[in-house]
């Protein structure tokens, strides 16, 4: 079967949920993006496909609010999926830029440059140090939807997310 | 009976090492342990408020990702409609050259069928 034009609405997912899915969700799924592909304009890509498997594939009724976690949960392995298509790196420590110092955890930073060192530190740590620390502290995720997101176990979510706090605070030490 | 728990300064060292086992065994298990951890680990307002900032998405990222869907859907409605041109063009090909499906599958009753052309004329 040929796929549906997107004004057509006669069969299938309605348009209009597409729309809404993007709109409250776009932002959370790009940052999930950002934190496994470090190019931006795949991160798009990631959000777009998201979009798209998640209006058609919605494990709700059609209306009904599509849970984040499983949306989430979505990018993630699309994120992946898309990373291994292209090829792409995994930005690991060796392949980073080295960047100048002088962030401490308890100053804020300031300017998009330092914003930037941020996001390298970021980079240093293993992918699911990144997810659990953008899920629960820029996402806000409870620790049952990070669970459910990443297929994990509770305990193990809480010990990983702990570690990977202490591993980020690390980072920024070593920059200093 | 009393539970026993790894000191705050057991936890902290946890916490730079990740062991021993015995310590990460207890933690797996002990809700009282995990909340002193997450105290222990709890990144500063200032920080939390970075991250949030240097993640923020770009600021037209919806409008991007609408126009970016819209476009995704086009392109597979189009390659669809040419899929569906191939499977036509194929079929019609096919119906030519194998002379089966050319004869049909069951046996033509010529006299059957020149009597219903003939409309029972005869």
């Amino acid at each position: 079967m040929s796929p549906r034009p997107p004004t057509d609405g006669r069969d299938g997912p309605n348009p209009d949920d597409l729309r809404a899915v993007v709109d409250r969700h776009a932002a959370a799924v790009y940052r999930v993006a950002r934190s496994i592909v470090h190019d931006p304009a795949l991160a798009d890509d990631v959000v777009q496909e998201t979009m798209l498997k998640a209006w058609r594939s919605s494990p709700v009724e059609p209306g009904e609010e599509i849970p984040r976690a499983w949306l989430l949960k979505v990018a993630r392995n699309t994120a992946i999926s898309l990373l291994r298509t292209r090829r792409e790196d995994l930005h690991g420590p060796d392949t980073l830029p080295e960047g100048p110092g002088g962030v401490s955890t308890t100053r804020t930073v300031e300017g998009r440059a330092q914003l930037d060192e941020l996001l390298d530190m970021l980079q240093h740590l293993d992918e699911d140090a990144r997810a659990l620390i953008v899920l629960k502290e820029v996402d806000g995720l409870s620790y049952d939807e990070i669970a459910s997101t990443l297929d994990l176990p509770l305990p193990t979510v809480k010990t990983r997310l702990f570690r990977a706090r202490k591993a980020l605070k690390d980072q920024m030490k070593e920059w200093q | 009976m009393t539970a026993r728990h790894p000191k705050r300064q057991r936890l902290q060292r946890w916490l730079d090492t990740g062991g021993p086992r015995r310590v990460s065994n207890h933690i797996e298990q002990c809700v009282h342990c995990q909340e002193v951890l997450d105290e222990l680990s709890a990144l500063d307002e200032g920080l939390v408020a970075d991250l949030q900032a240097a993640t923020t998405p770009p600021a037209d990222l919806r409008e991007r990702t609408h126009g970016g869907v819209d476009v995704r859907l086009r392109n597979e409605a189009a390659f669809g409609s040419f899929l569906d041109l191939f499977t036509i063009g194929w079929d019609f090909t096919r119906a030519i050259l194998d002379p089966e499906l050319t004869d049909g599958d069951e046996p033509h009753d010529d006299d059957a069928t020149a009597d219903h052309i003939d409309g029972g004329a005869r």
